[in-house]
């Protein structure tokens, strides 16, 4: 009784706990359950009705007679997080917690953010096991281990550590255990909490991925890869990631090698071209004119004579603009979104072109590199992207074609010396090369050597 | 990556007094010389021929504009733009001199024609 009335003291004054006492045989037996995350049909109709029908002899083995298979007896300080997930907790003589969840999942819906053209369709939802059957629906094999574990002294957030017994390395699964234990938050709501704590401060490249796709994942975890899901998280982390892993999609995987290798070049070049696009304008501009043809040169000017503003002021007006357009248009449904896209795209950009405060090739530069950044479906990569042209910008507007040079030393220099989880950002192993930019079709295909020794694909150490 | 953002700073610092980075100017701001006249008799005469693009409704046209300048001492103006002159006209004797000043790669070297010239040459 003197549990009942903790609980009772605990919980006040939330109204969704449901207590329910019943008096089997004289025998009194408490139900607590919450009626938002419990199914209340199944324990009136399944539960509460099967309890009626049992007497004190078959009270003593409780958990034999509910007609549920996962009962577990559990202690006194685990009652909530057992409420929290839905379960029935019936309290006789001992504590029995009886799993009654309510479908609270949206259902698997398609890909939203990562969109291939061939390929499943199929994306993670919010509940963490739809998205472990996803991969154990891929993977049949025992080998696929995973380990649960429980972070967020609010939240009590489950996580697990995904990987094939046999292909990735047990240093890696130590490490990435060990600091999944250093964690301590309120909270994680989102599997982007922990990507922070995992992340180094500065880095600006993403070194773990995010996913909403479980072939990738699929993908990943047969390359030695980690995956770790989070309850309540459609995005799953892959880990560690790669340089080049950015330049890769699903779809590389499910065309001829000739076309990815075409595609994976372009994805290059756009990268390239997101980053020095704008800076290069401006050096050749402002400063360095003698690398462009006169004709060219001419064609520039004539687009700014009426431009009032400096060349750099205006492309760091460009830069704003789009990325107002493009904030608005995410947060935005889909019919005001289409809005936006007109209203700004073809009314302000025709109208400040018209009102002379821009230059029309200055649209075009900012467009082609911005669309450029938006060929990566990462948006931690193009966060990345952001800032690099940024940089670039500004050290080409007090440098020119120099300030160009320096910062792709810096670029090469900082993702040289990045590292990810012990491994090195850039570094590229002879079977890796075979499928980086370009891919190479291979009969015996072979994995990483960083993250594998069981390099033969089809073979199990 | 602070060491990496100190190195950035003092690398481009360090270029910003070793390397030879040319001025800004704004594009709009900038005379884009087609031909250059240097005449030489007590002081030197310079005539700059710009070439000044504007847009029209039929696309780009081109319009010419001419400045003169008396000098004692051969200089090179800051927002005028050498680099594309095709011809070079003078009757000065020093030629390679004028060429290394005003750092221009004629095609041609040429007399002072008599005659104005237009924008087409």
């Amino acid at each position: 009784m003197d549990l009942i009335k903790k609980i009772k003291k605990q919980i006040y004054p939330s109204k969704d706990y449901i207590f329910h006492e019943i008096k089997i045989d004289g025998n009194k037996v408490t139900f607590l359950y919450n009626e938002v995350l419990a199914d209340s049909k199944s324990i009136n109709e399944f539960i509460l009705y099967r309890m009626t029908k049992l007497n004190t002899n078959k009270l003593k083995e409780l958990e034999n007679h509910l007609p549920n298979c996962n009962t577990k007896i559990i202690n006194e300080q685990d009652i909530f997080s057992f409420l929290s997930n839905g379960y029935l907790i019936i309290l006789y003589k001992k504590i029995y917690a009886c799993e009654l969840r309510i479908n609270l999942d949206r259902g698997i819906n398609q890909v939203k953010s990562e969109l291939a053209l061939y390929g499943p369709k199929d994306s993670f939802t919010e509940t963490y096991n739809t998205n472990l059957g996803l991969i154990r629906k891929r993977l049949k094999t025992p080998f696929l281990k995973c380990i649960d574990k429980v972070i967020g002294t609010h939240t009590n957030t489950k996580i697990g550590i995904i990987y094939v017994d046999g292909i990735a390395k047990k240093d890696l699964v130590e490490h990435v255990k060990k600091k999944l234990d250093k964690i301590h938050i309120d909270g994680i709501i989102d599997s982007s909490y922990l990507r922070f704590s995992f992340e180094q401060k500065f880095y600006l490249f993403p070194t773990i991925m995010m996913s909403e796709r479980p072939d990738k994942c699929c993908m990943a975890l047969l390359e030695g890869k980690i995956v770790i899901l989070v309850d309540t998280s459609p995005y799953a982390l892959i880990l560690p990631s790669f340089f080049f892993d950015y330049f890769h999609t699903t779809d590389d995987y499910y065309q001829k090698p000739s076309y990815t290798s075409f595609i994976r070049i372009i994805r290059f070049l756009a990268f390239l071209i997101s980053i020095i696009t704008p800076a290069l304008y401006l050096s050749v501009t402002t400063r360095n004119y003698s690398l462009i043809p006169l004709d060219l040169l001419l064609v520039l000017k004539a687009g700014r004579t009426f431009v009032p503003f400096p060349a750099y002021i205006e492309a760091l007006f460009m830069i704003l603009c789009f990325e107002i357009l493009k904030e608005s248009d995410f947060r935005m449904s889909s019919t005001n979104g289409s809005a936006i896209s007109i209203l700004g795209g073809l009314i302000l950009g025709d109208a400040a072109v018209a009102a002379g405060i821009v230059s029309p090739i200055m649209i075009i530069v900012i467009a082609i590199s911005s669309i450029a950044g938006l060929i990566f479906p990462s948006i931690e990569l193009n966060n990345a992207l952001r800032s690099y042209k940024l940089l670039f910008l500004i050290l080409s507007i007090f440098l020119g074609i120099y300030g160009i040079l320096i910062g792709t030393f810096f670029l090469i220099f900082n993702i040289c010396t990045m590292k990810t989880f012990g491994y090195k950002y850039l570094s590229i192993d002879k079977n890796e090369i075979k499928d980086s930019i370009i891919k190479i079709n291979e009969k015996t295909k072979k994995r990483n050597t960083k993250l594998t020794n069981n390099v033969i694909r089809g073979k199990y150490q | 990556m602070k060491k990496k953002l100190i190195l950035l700073i003092f690398i481009c610092i360090f270029s910003y007094t070793i390397l030879p980075i040319p001025t800004y100017i704004e594009l709009n701001h900038l005379h884009i010389i087609k031909t250059i006249t240097v005449e030489c008799n007590e002081e030197y005469k310079i005539t700059l021929k710009e070439i000044i693009p504007k847009k029209g409704e039929n696309g780009i046209h081109y319009e010419c504009k001419t400045y003169q300048r008396k000098m004692k001492i051969l200089t090179k103006e800051r927002n005028f733009f050498y680099n594309d002159i095709k011809y070079l006209y003078t009757n000065c004797s020093n030629k390679k001199e004028i060429i290394k000043i005003f750092n221009i790669h004629p095609k041609q070297i040429k007399k002072i024609p008599n005659k104005k010239a237009n924008c087409n040459n």
